[in-house]
C-alpha cells in the first residue's frame, strides 16, 4: 500500500498541513470547538527596556524587543543545572564586583582587594560548570586570572566599570558564541586587567597541582 | 509525572519571519541541503513561494513568511531529531538569509489511547480540571458517549506564550483504495485517546544570528517536564 498513512489533522495542529493523499478522510468526534491559536499572528509593539540593574539586564534582549533570554533558554537558568549555578555565581560575583566599586571611592582598597579575591575565588567554582558554553567558560577564566593576580593599586574605576559591565553580560547571556565572548574580553583589556599573564598562568597551574615545576621555579620571575 | 503515561505522538517547530524573497532564488538549493540533514525525504510540491518536502515521520514546509517542521512518533524528540532540526533551522537562516524571527514556537502533542473516547473522557473527568454539571444542561443526555472536556490553559504576554490542552476524542481514519489492487478497498480504524497538547513560542523580535535551536527546543522540553505536573494533578 503506497497510499501516505499520516492523518489529517487540522482541528489539532497549529501548523495543520494540507494532506493531499487521494482517499483519505479522518473525522475526529471531539468538541467542535475550534481551536483559536495566537494572536501572535498580530504584530506587536514591545517597549524597549531599561538595563539599570542585573535583573533587569536578565530580562531582555541587548536590543531590549525581543522576548526575555530565560524565555528563551529557561534551562539556563534553572537553579538546579550546571548553568543556572553558574548564573548564581555570577550574580554573587556581580554584586562583589559593585561593592569594589563602592569601595574604590572611599577610598578603601582593603575592600577592593577582598572583594576581588572573592570574585576570583567565585570565578574558580563556576569554571567547572562552564561546560554548557565554552565562550562562556573563556570569559569566566579569564576574569578568574585577571582578578587573582590584580593590584589594588593598580585597579582603577574604568576597569572596575568594566568588571562590573562584563559580569553584567555573562548573567544576561550565558548562550554567548566566541565573538561575543571575545569582545567582553577585549573590553577587560583595555580597561587594565590582565588576565593572561603568563606567569600567573603558571602559578594558577601550581595551585591547581596542574604543573610539572617545582614551586621555587615558578616563583622565580615574580622575584627578578 | 503525568507524561509518562502518555506517548509522544508528535512535534511541530515553526517560524516565522518577514518575507523572505531568497526562497524564489534558493529554492532548489534549499532543497537540496535539507535532504542531506533528513534521509530519505522527497519533495512533495514545489512552487515558487512553497515547498513541502515528505519522508517517514516528518514533513518539512519552507514558505515565504514561515517555515515548519512536523514530525511523528515517539523518537520526535530524541537527540538526533533536535540535531537535525538545528541543522534546518541553519539551512533556513542562511539560504532564506533570516536576521530576525518574528515568532518561533513548538508544539507536541502527547496521547494516551482508550478502549473508548467514554473512557478517554472519564479519565480526563477524574483529573477535576474542570466543574461539570450535576444536572441535565441544554436538553443533552448526561450519560451520551461524547460527552466530555475541551480544556485550554492560556499563559501569555508580550514575549512568549505556552497553550496547554486536554482533551479526549475519537479519530476515525479512512482509506478508501482500488479496488483492482486491493481486495480489502476500504479500510477503517478508529482510536480514542486522550490527549495533552503543549505549545510554546516566542513572540516580538528574536534574533536569527544568536538563535541556538536545539537549547531553545531543550528549554521547551525542561519546562513542559518541569511544570505540568503543577497543573495537572492526577487525583488519586
Amino acid at each position: 500500500m503506497t497510499a501516505d498513512s499520516s492523518y489529517r489533522r487540522t482541528n489539532l495542529l497549529t501548523t495543520s498541513t494540507e494532506d493531499t493523499s487521494i482517499g483519505q478522510r479522518t473525522q475526529t468526534r471531539s468538541s467542535a470547538t475550534a481551536f483559536t491559536f495566537f494572536k501572535s499572528d498580530l504584530q506587536r509593539r514591545i517597549s524597549k527596556r531599561n538595563n539599570t540593574s542585573l535583573s533587569g539586564e536578565s530580562t531582555a534582549e541587548a536590543e531590549g524587543i525581543g522576548p526575555p533570554i530565560d524565555r528563551i533558554y529557561p534551562q539556563m537558568f534553572d537553579a538546579e543545572a550546571p548553568a543556572g549555578q553558574s548564573l548564581t555565581f555570577i550574580h554573587n560575583a556581580f554584586n562583589d564586583a559593585q561593592s569594589a566599586l563602592e569601595a574604590f571611592s572611599s577610598p578603601d582598597l582593603q575592600t577592593v582587594a577582598s572583594r576581588l579575591t572573592q570574585i576570583a575565588s567565585t570565578m574558580a567554582r563556576i569554571h567547572p560548570l562552564t561546560e554548557f558554553n565554552e565562550s562562556f567558560g573563556a570569559v569566566v577564566s579569564f576574569i578568574r586570572r585577571a582578578t587573582l593576580i590584580a593590584s589594588p593599586l593598580e585597579v582603577s574605576r574604568p576597569g572596575l566599570n568594566s568588571l562590573v559591565q562584563v559580569l553584567r553580560s555573562l548573567y544576561s547571556n550565558p548562550m554567548m558564541d566566541l565573538d561575543e565572548a571575545s569582545d567582553l574580553v577585549d573590553e577587560l583589556k583595555s580597561s587594565g586587567w590582565h588576565g593572561e599573564h603568563g606567569v600567573a598562568e603558571t602559578l594558577i597551574a601550581e595551585l591547581l597541582n596542574e604543573s610539572d615545576d617545582e614551586p621555587e621555579e615558578v616563583q622565580v620571575p615574580l622575584f627578578p | 509525572m503525568i507524561l509518562d503515561s502518555y506517548k509522544l505522538y508528535s512535534v511541530v517547530v515553526q517560524l516565522q519571519y518577514a518575507e523572505a524573497y531568497e526562497i524564489w532564488d534558493r529554492a532548489g538549493t534549499i532543497s537540496k541541503k535539507l535532504s542531506t540533514i533528513w534521509p530519505d525525504i522527497t519533495t512533495q510540491k514545489a512552487s515558487p513561494d512553497q515547498q513541502i518536502l515528505r519522508g517517514k515521520g516528518v514533513r518539512i514546509d519552507t514558505t515565504i513568511k514561515k517555515s515548519t517542521v512536523t514530525l511523528t512518533g515517539e523518537k520526535s524528540f530524541d537527540q538526533r531529531m533536535i540535531q537535525r532540526l538545528k541543522e534546518t533551522f541553519e539551512v533556513w537562516r542562511e539560504f532564506l538569509n533570516l536576521n530576525e524571527l518574528e515568532r518561533v514556537s513548538a508544539r507536541s502533542v502527547y496521547v494516551k489511547e482508550f478502549p473508548s473516547v467514554k473512557e478517554a473522557n472519564a479519565e480526563l473527568f477524574s483529573l477535576n480540571l474542570a466543574r461539570w454539571p450535576s444536572s441535565k444542561v441544554f436538553d443533552q443526555p448526561m450519560d451520551a458517549d461524547l460527552n466530555g472536556l475541551e480544556i485550554h490553559y492560556r499563559f501569555e504576554d508580550e514575549s512568549s506564550f505556552a497553550v496547554l490542552t486536554l482533551k479526549a476524542e475519537e479519530i476515525v481514519y479512512e482509506v478508501e483504495l482500488d479496488p483492482y489492487f486491493i481486495a480489502e478497498s476500504e479500510q477503517k480504524v478508529k482510536k480514542s485517546r486522550l490527549i495533552i497538547d503543549f505549545d510554546r513560542g516566542l513572540l516580538g523580535s528574536v534574533d536569527a544570528s544568536k538563535f541556538r535551536m536545539d537549547e531553545w527546543i531543550k528549554g521547551y522540553q525542561h519546562i513542559l517536564r518541569r511544570d505540568i505536573d503543577k497543573v495537572i494533578t492526577k487525583q488519586l
